[in-house]
């Protein structure tokens, strides 16, 4: 049996005496997209900060195509290939639009020292420019190029975040919250966006999301988190239909 | 063992007018995240001030301590509501406004050294006569100056005025929940800009009766400031956002530098403090009483 | 922020040399002096300034490296008959080395704590500098030696005022590549969100260990100018009044520009001077017109001198 392509094995985190993650497992299938959703609290970006590596969990292990995470420093995870969003859009505010997907392209340029004037550096950050605003071209943001990203709007800022996160080529890409905000026409451009990654270009997505819609539409499996717990897993209409899930949102006492 | 007796009962003396002036420096920051740079020549103003009032205005010496505090209690509040809040005025969001705030502070610092430079009284160097002389006295091998008891009685007092303002008066309390939650505090109707005029204010009276109280002792000259080196070791020592600490860490300061001192060498004593700020800071930043350090929610 | 900068970019920085070649043909000794030092403060200003403008840690070290700079030079031309070209390199680089030693501690804390735990360690530095007589000479003060180049022997405003301009060069030429490579990128990712650095790869430690290191190293290159055109050095120029001054440089000028830096550096570095001239009898004033000048700087121009041109300028384009 093949190694699962990303995995997280009865992860539990705690802080202080408050257990946020509790034995929590989950499976993600290549190319999938795949949910994860629960009420507020429920620990949902406690998972993906693991995956981050901002937190170290008291047990348990996070897998990625066939390699523990947990021995990973921080700064190297996004070069294994996997990239994040922020629920908190976390945008290098004074930068420009490009030079915020440039950091985004870090693991990918070569080179850190600096006082190297010669051809071969020109040449890098030139290709990376390139890069960048071709990205840039496919996000929709390069008519945005050298604004910089304290001052666009909200829906622009949340590209940016996505874009900076593409910017690495992910093979795993985390979206934390991405329809938070959005109005209808953009969650539909969202859900468009999404399908054509995992489907064209085979990146495995693992989104946090609460806009239900969105996740009924896009995902192939959803898993839902309460209290640190997984409650349900299964595809769209099955985890919909769970009498646990319905509780955890609703309250006891509720019903379809 | 005298000695060291000696030292720790000269030490308690001296640290008490650290922790006030620690605790004038720790108000602010714990209300506003500004590091007061002009801490210590507020220090020096107050008891510039406190010797103007006893010496050429006649006013007893018990009083100058309200006097000079109420100079200063001006002073400071006046500073926050003219320069600090246009300064915060034009604060973006998600930039912080920290440095310039500062930076405005450390003018403040050259305005008032600048200022008591001007007048030419203060060309000579002076001395504030104390507040009582008399015969030392003995607490069994200790020698005292009844100054020195005056001291850490005043300080005490004021520490314990202070401890009563925040823990049982509405103005207290409001500026608590300022310094906490600041947003919140607007929300329920605390005036804000009025709560942070009120709190550098009471940060340059405490400053200003630390100066008065220190002016007996040491040299007065338009350079004194210097002094706040020592009360951020304090605080530092203390844990820099307690304000129980503040005065915990004076006084061990106070012995720290005299045991230094008595063992050390005399020269030491000057390096001492900032031997010991990197020594916290490395092994336990957050001082004796701070809390823990808390990290940014993602 | 990306890029090589281009030879069109470079080629003003020649205007550096040429004019330090040519003026001390035309101007009194006095406005060379005044030169020498503005070059030397704008090293040490954009070094700072790469450490709290660009990388956002507030550390006040800088002058402990400045001291390590002066008397580094200077020791290593008097122990160690090292000529000038090789002993400012090396006291820069033990700048650099003892950057690179607190900065491993020293990143660990956050915001105030950093900043005092720097400022403590300035302090202390300057008190070394102060009782290690037998190398510094105290409080004495240390006679630098007159260092020569090729025979071109300096130790006078004139004399030196062309190296200290070729340096101040090369040190911007170097600065120009720092601010538009990956490095320069990480420094403002790790100022600006070190979640989203550690997330895009940068390594957040890391960086803020090189950038204390290369601040150090630019704060050492000040320190060899220094010996360039100064013949005392005293532990006095190396306390807290110097940290205040260069900080008050770049917050005024503009953090994290070297435009601004540099406006900064010339306007705070030319006022005392001019202080002193056009208020000659009232050299009393001079603190106080300074803590005003700084107070209405930040109350009017909170983000420094650039930051008020770039929002004029975006204000214009919008």
């Amino acid at each position: 049996m093949t190694a699962p392509f990303f995995s997280l094995d009865n992860v539990s985190v705690r802080f202080g005496g408050l257990l946020a993650l509790q034995r929590f497992s989950m499976e993600v299938a290549k190319g999938s997209i795949h949910a994860l959703i629960g009420p507020n609290g429920a620990g949902k970006s406690t998972v993906f900060n693991c995956v981050s590596r901002f937190y170290t969990p008291s047990e348990g292990d996070i897998a990625f195509e066939g390699r523990s995470l947990l021995g990973v420093p921080a700064h190297r995870v996004a070069g294994l290939g996997i990239a994040r969003t922020f629920q908190n859009i976390e945008l290098c505010r004074s930068l420009t639009v490009i030079e915020n997907v440039l950091i985004g392209m870090a693991p990918r340029v070569r080179g850190y020292f600096p006082f190297t004037p010669g051809f071969r550096r020109a040449a890098v950050e030139r290709q990376a420019v390139a890069e960048a605003e071709a990205l840039l071209e496919r996000t929709g943001l390069a008519a945005l190029r050298d604004v910089p990203a304290e001052a666009l709007d909200f829906g622009h800022q949340k590209k940016l975040d996505l874009a900076r996160a593409l910017a690495s080529k992910p093979r795993l890409l985390l979206l934390d919250e991405p329809a938070a905000g959005l109005r209808n026409r953009e969650i539909a451009a969202l859900d468009a966006l999404l399908v054509g990654l995992a489907r064209e270009q085979g990146i495995t997505i693992v989104l946090v999301e609460h806009v239900m819609r969105l996740v009924m539409a896009v995902a192939d499996r959803i898993t839902v988190l309460n209290f640190g717990q997984k409650i349900a897993e299964g595809a769209a209409a099955e985890v919909r239909a769970d009498p646990n899930v319905i509780e955890a949102y609703l309250g006891q006492g509720s019903h379809a | 063992m005298t000695l060291i007796l000696q030292a720790l009962a000269s030490g308690v003396v001296t640290g008490c007018v650290y922790s006030l002036i620690a605790l004038s420096l720790v108000i602010v920051y714990k209300s506003t995240d500004v590091i007061n740079f002009a801490g210590g020549e507020i220090v020096m103003v107050g008891g510039y001030i406190g010797m103007f009032a006893l010496l050429f205005l006649g006013i007893p010496y018990v009083l100058i301590f309200v006097f000079s505090a109420l100079a200063t209690f001006a002073l400071g509040a006046a500073f926050d509501r003219v320069v600090l809040h246009k300064v915060l005025g034009r604060a973006v969001p998600g930039q912080s406004i920290l440095v310039a705030m500062v930076i405005a502070t450390v003018g403040l610092s050259y305005v008032l050294k600048g200022s008591a430079r001007l007048v030419p009284y203060t060309e000579e160097v002076r001395r504030l006569p104390p507040l009582f002389t008399g015969e030392p006295i003995f607490l069994g091998s200790v020698i005292l100056q009844p100054q020195d008891i005056a001291i850490v009685v005043i300080a005490v007092a004021v520490m314990l005025a202070l401890w009563c303002f925040f823990a049982f008066t509405l103005t207290g309390k409001a500026l608590r929940a300022t310094s906490q939650n600041p947003r919140a505090a607007a929300l329920v109707g605390i005036p804000v800009r009025t709560m942070r005029m009120t709190v550098w204010g009471i940060a340059s009276a405490l400053a200003a009766i630390a100066g008065i109280l220190l002016a007996p002792k040491l040299l007065m000259t338009p350079d004194m400031g210097v002094i706040v080196i020592l009360a951020f070791a304090a605080a530092i020592i203390g844990g820099f956002t307690s304000l129980p600490g503040c005065i915990v860490g004076g006084i061990v300061l106070g012995v720290i530098q005299n045991l230094v001192g008595l063992y050390v060498a005399s020269n030491a004593i000057s390096v001492a403090p900032f031997i010991v700020i990197m020594l916290i800071l490395a092994l336990r930043p957050q001082g004796l009483l701070g809390g823990r350090v808390v990290a940014k929610k993602v | 922020m990306f890029g090589s900068p281009s030879l069109a970019r470079l080629a003003p920085l020649l205007l550096l040399p040429a004019i330090g070649l040519l003026l001390p043909g035309y101007l009194p000794q006095y406005y060379l002096y005044l030169g020498n030092v503005i070059m030397m403060y704008a090293v040490l200003a954009i070094g700072l300034d790469l450490l709290l403008g660009w990388a956002g840690q507030f550390a006040f070290a800088h002058i402990a490296f400045f001291g390590i700079g002066v008397y580094g030079t200077a020791l290593l031309q008097i122990k160690l008959k090292l000529p000038f070209i090789l002993a400012m390199p090396g006291a820069a680089l033990l700048a650099g080395l003892i950057g690179l030693l607190i900065a491993i501690p020293a990143t660990r804390l956050r915001a105030v704590y950093l900043a005092l735990a720097t400022f403590a360690f300035a302090e202390g530095a300057q008190w070394v500098f102060n009782a290690w007589e037998s190398m510094t000479n105290g409080a004495d003060g240390l006679r630098i030696p007159a260092p020569s180049l090729f025979g071109h022997v300096m130790g006078n405003d004139p004399a030196a005022f062309p190296l200290v301009a070729t340096l101040l060069a090369l040190v911007l030429a170097a600065t120009m590549y720092l601010t538009t490579s990956k490095l320069g990128r990480a420094l403002c990712a790790v100022r600006e969100s070190e979640h989203a650095a550690a997330a895009s790869g940068v390594d957040v430690r890391g960086t803020k260990v090189i950038a204390f290191a290369i601040s150090a190293v630019y704060a050492g290159i000040a320190g060899g100018m220094f010996t360039l055109y100064e013949s005392f050095a005293n532990p006095e120029v190396f306390g807290f009044a110097q940290i205040v001054l260069v900080l008050s440089m770049i917050v005024v000028g503009g953090l994290g520009s070297v435009p601004g830096v540099l406006i900064g550096t010339v306007l705070l570095g030319v006022l005392p001077t001019v202080m002193r001239t056009t208020m000659r009898d009232l050299l009393v004033w001079q603190e106080l017109v300074y803590g005003v000048i700084l107070i209405l700087a930040m109350m009017f121009m909170p983000r420094g001198i650039w930051g008020f041109i770039r929002r004029k300028r975006r204000a214009v384009r919008t």
